[in-house]
């Protein structure tokens, strides 16, 4: 084992610990590679600025929320600097003995050529140069961890690329979760869900540490997203597009941000407690206390009157989706999107549970919340998301599938 | 040469195939724009000019085809290369009077109008032989921008084989524009020098219009500035070009012009650029892959053959897939472009019926040709066929009509080889209210 993945936090050590962790897409290693969670723990413990990408001593020294966001699939925080020194053939990264993926450019390594027809090689385009077969890459599926929290993303079965994207980071003692998914009709989807993914990430945490509140705090995160997605585009006929859903978790409350059909959830671990007359089911979408404050690119938060977070007790969905009729958003992220609506939804949780934010490729098979509940109820987060991601797999694997499973612990008495 | 035009590359096409799908289309725009006109000044450039003084050229055309090729000869920028070639069932260079091409001045312009003031009209057409000579005469100058104008008011009398062995010998020497006038030729004849010779072929129905033609040609040859440019397309392996057409500004198959570069790797030449737009129809085939896999069906570049350097570059694709909204959607260029392929089989196939004398298939065929020309928003060609078949405004029955002028009849001959260009739809994705779904 090797210092760098030594910072693969698991779920238990992050668990009560300073919650520093940021982690490392683990599909970018090898399964041998993967830490056990002993190994982790003292590292992750020693770190003493919270926000640091977990043990890795350069990133350590220079650690802002910037650094601390990376923690999506695309990860460029990860350490790769401190392997054996050898180089990716393709892009010159240097590359860690465990990996097979460079970090650099997302290509295969090992020059093992093409999956399909063996030693061929692969261009620097991800192609065959032989039988033309795009081949995967790191981002077709990818784990993380942060604190206690974790998120998968996979390909799912029937598209070529993963055009979805996630961030996590826990610092300060809060966890913000980012999942974004690319608008398969718009060109480089994959790179507007990224840069949004890593962006609302990193300027949510600089909000927060700037002394903005949470609400704030998202709507800025929203508004800086689009702006970095906005940027990706042209013209409106060239216009990279992605969804956007934050979840800001802190000790006594829930912050929501979104744009587009990608969702968040509450998923209570005590019973649902029986119906209260006259309101009501549990189950269904929360009343949103929405803003109607525009964060299109170039406009700044608007701050309104706070109505006070939502009480939160058995499993709901926080988000309502942006669509015209059912496949059809009316909102994204994008240079062609017009003016945007950043819907912010604050909650105050009344017990432990866990924030499930997810793609549409998770809930288009597992659309309740009570049906989502049972997944996460008594598995750690890295497996409930697993199981997530194979129970839509299992489903028949449509779409892009990413899950966030961010737990919520409130404080003690 | 560091300045050049930009070369840009736009690829339209639907990637998504159904289950077991192996044909991909795509339509691939490609855009010449920048510094053209002031870098085509610097390029060296070399001209032949060719003029029909068989014994049909006599009376008024001769004259007017003299002063047409001195026009012709005023238009050369100085330092540019030139002859005239005198066509019969000989060819005859008529200036310079020493061995090979000449540099355009003062005097030698002066020199050539004088030796074309001596052009009489005598002898049979051997187009093929014109062409062979037009082809040494530019050897001479291998990395000009080599070009010839070819004026006939006649038919070839070479035989098939002559005739197509000439033009596979001067093939990627130089390109040729050529022109028919009066009604006596064969426009079927002079599209098979363009294709061949990457040219145009048109037809001047007033012998006056022959300054100004000649005059345009030049100018446009003048702002040339890339000798040569190649489509270099790579498929994968046990896939193929199907096929590769130019599709506008005029319709031109390349198809059989592949030169190999590598065992997956072919080269077609496109001729020489200036600032222009140009539109290709690629079809590749590919073996049929699973649902979910995506491969490069074919790897386009345009490639300057003479410094390897490569202009531009772009993916056609091809990815499987079990939904049929996505497998069964046609891209709008791919669309429009072969609506124009088939209104030009069409029009051949309906000129050729009213040839042999089977007016139904006549009408059938020109009848479509004209409502398609219609939709498409192909005017001038819709235009063209007014003149051959009108359509009942009361039944929309279509009719041939009874008496038409032979140069009409050549005019949509020759005219059906230009499409229109396709005309953006503002009902496109980026102006709709909703976004398709995500993922």
């Amino acid at each position: 084992m090797t210092a760098p993945d030594d910072a693969v936090a698991t779920p238990e050590a992050g668990v009560g610990e300073p919650d520093d962790a940021v982690t490392l897409p683990v599909a970018a290693r090898r399964p041998a590679a993967t830490p056990e969670a002993g190994e982790s723990t003292p590292d992750t413990g020693d770190v003493p600025d919270a926000g640091d990408t977990a043990g890795t001593p350069e990133a350590g020294d220079t650690a802002d929320a910037a650094d601390a966001a990376d923690a999506s699939g695309a990860s460029d925080a990860s350490g790769v600097e401190a392997g054996a020194g050898e180089a990716c053939p393709r892009c010159g990264s240097s590359v860690h003995p465990g990996e097979f993926f460079c970090e650099g450019c997302g290509q295969p390594l090992d020059g093992a050529g093409c999956v399909r027809c063996g030693p061929a090689p692969v261009d620097p385009e991800g192609y065959c140069e032989l039988c033309g077969l795009r081949q995967p890459s790191e981002s077709d599926h990818a784990e993380t961890e942060a604190g206690g929290a974790a998120g998968v993303s996979d390909r799912g079965l029937r598209h070529s690329r993963n055009e979805d994207a996630m961030a996590l980071v826990a610092a300060d003692g809060v966890t913000i979760g980012v999942v974004c998914d690319g608008v398969s009709s718009s060109p480089r989807p994959e790179t507007a869900s990224s840069a949004a993914a890593r962006t609302g990430a990193t300027v949510l945490l600089e909000a927060l540490r700037s002394g903005a509140d949470p609400v704030t705090a998202t709507r800025t995160a929203l508004a800086g997203a689009a702006t970095a997605v906005a940027a990706l585009g042209s013209s409106v006929d060239d216009a990279p597009a992605c969804t956007y859903v934050s979840a800001l978790v802190g000790t006594d409350r829930v912050t929501i941000g979104w744009a587009g059909d990608s969702r968040a959830y509450w998923l209570g671990a005590a019973p649902t407690p029986p119906p209260v007359p006259g309101t009501d089911s549990d189950t269904g979408p929360m009343p949103v206390p929405d803003s109607d404050s525009d964060t299109g690119p170039m406009l700044s938060p608007v701050s309104g009157s706070d109505p006070g977070p939502v009480p939160l007790r058995g499993p709901a969905l926080l988000t309502e989706d942006d669509v015209v009729s059912p496949g059809l958003l009316s909102a994204w992220l994008g240079v062609d999107a017009g003016r945007i609506t950043a819907h912010v939804g604050e909650f105050a949780p009344e017990g432990p549970g866990v924030v499930l934010v997810c793609s549409d490729g998770l809930w288009g098979y597992l659309e309740e919340a009570a049906d989502l509940a049972p997944f996460t109820a008594r598995d750690t987060p890295l497996e409930a998301a697993r199981a997530l991601v194979r129970h839509a797999l299992a489903a028949g694997g449509r779409d892009n599938v990413t899950v966030l499973v961010i737990p919520f612990h409130p404080p003690p008495v | 040469m560091s300045d050049q035009p930009l070369f840009t590359l736009d690829i339209d096409q639907n990637k998504y195939l159904p289950t077991g799908g192996r044909e991909i289309h795509a339509i691939l725009t490609v855009e010449a724009t920048g510094p053209a006109e002031r870098v085509a000044a610097d390029v060296e450039a070399a001209e032949v000019i060719i003029v029909d003084a068989s014994g049909s050229m006599g009376g008024s055309k001769i004259v007017e085809a003299r002063q047409a090729a001195q026009a012709a000869v005023e238009t050369l920028r100085d330092g540019t290369y030139f002859a005239v070639v005198a066509g019969t069932h000989e060819a005859t260079k008529i200036y310079p009077h020493r061995a090979g091409l000449v540099r355009a001045d003062g005097r030698t312009r002066k020199d050539a109008a004088q030796a074309l003031r001596g052009l009489r009209a005598d002898g049979g057409t051997a187009i093929g032989k014109w062409l062979r000579l037009a082809a040494e005469l530019l050897a001479d100058h291998p990395r000009a921008v080599r070009h010839a104008i070819l004026l006939t008011d006649g038919q070839n009398n070479e035989s098939a084989e002559v005739f197509d062995a000439a033009l596979a010998h001067c093939a990627g020497t130089f390109v040729c524009d050529s022109r028919g006038v009066g009604t006596d030729w064969a426009p079927a004849e002079l599209r098979k020098v363009a294709d061949a010779l990457l040219g145009t072929s048109g037809f001047i129905r007033d012998a006056r219009d022959l300054t100004d033609n000649f005059r345009m040609m030049i100018e446009s040859m003048m702002g040339k500035a890339v000798a040569e440019v190649a489509l270099r397309v790579w498929t994968p392996q046990h896939g193929r070009v199907k096929h590769l057409k130019q599709v506008s500004p005029t319709l031109s198959d390349l198809t059989g012009m592949r030169a190999a570069a590598d065992p997956l790797t072919g080269d077609y030449p496109t001729g020489s650029w200036g600032a222009e737009t140009r539109v290709y129809h690629l079809c590749v085939e590919v073996p049929a892959g699973a649902v979910g896999q995506e491969v490069r069906g074919a790897w386009v570049r345009l490639v300057r053959p003479d410094t390897g350097e490569i202009l531009a570059r772009g993916n056609v694709l091809a990815q499987w897939t079990d939904d049929l909204a996505l497998s069964t959607r046609v891209s709008p260029g791919v669309a429009h472009y072969t609506g124009q392929a088939e209104l030009f089989d069409l029009i051949q196939e309906g000129l050729g019926a009213r040839a042999a004398g089977d007016l139904d298939t006549a009408t059938a065929r020109l009848g479509r040709a004209r409502r398609l020309a219609e939709e498409s928003g192909n005017d001038d060609t819709a235009k063209l066929l007014a003149k051959v078949v009108e359509i009942d405004s009361g039944t929309g029955t279509a009719r041939l009509r009874r008496s038409v002028d032979k140069a009409d009849e050549i005019a949509l001959d020759t005219g059906s080889v230009r499409t229109a260009r396709m005309r953006r739809d503002p009902g496109e994705p980026g102006s709709s209210d909703g976004r398709s779904p995500a993922g």
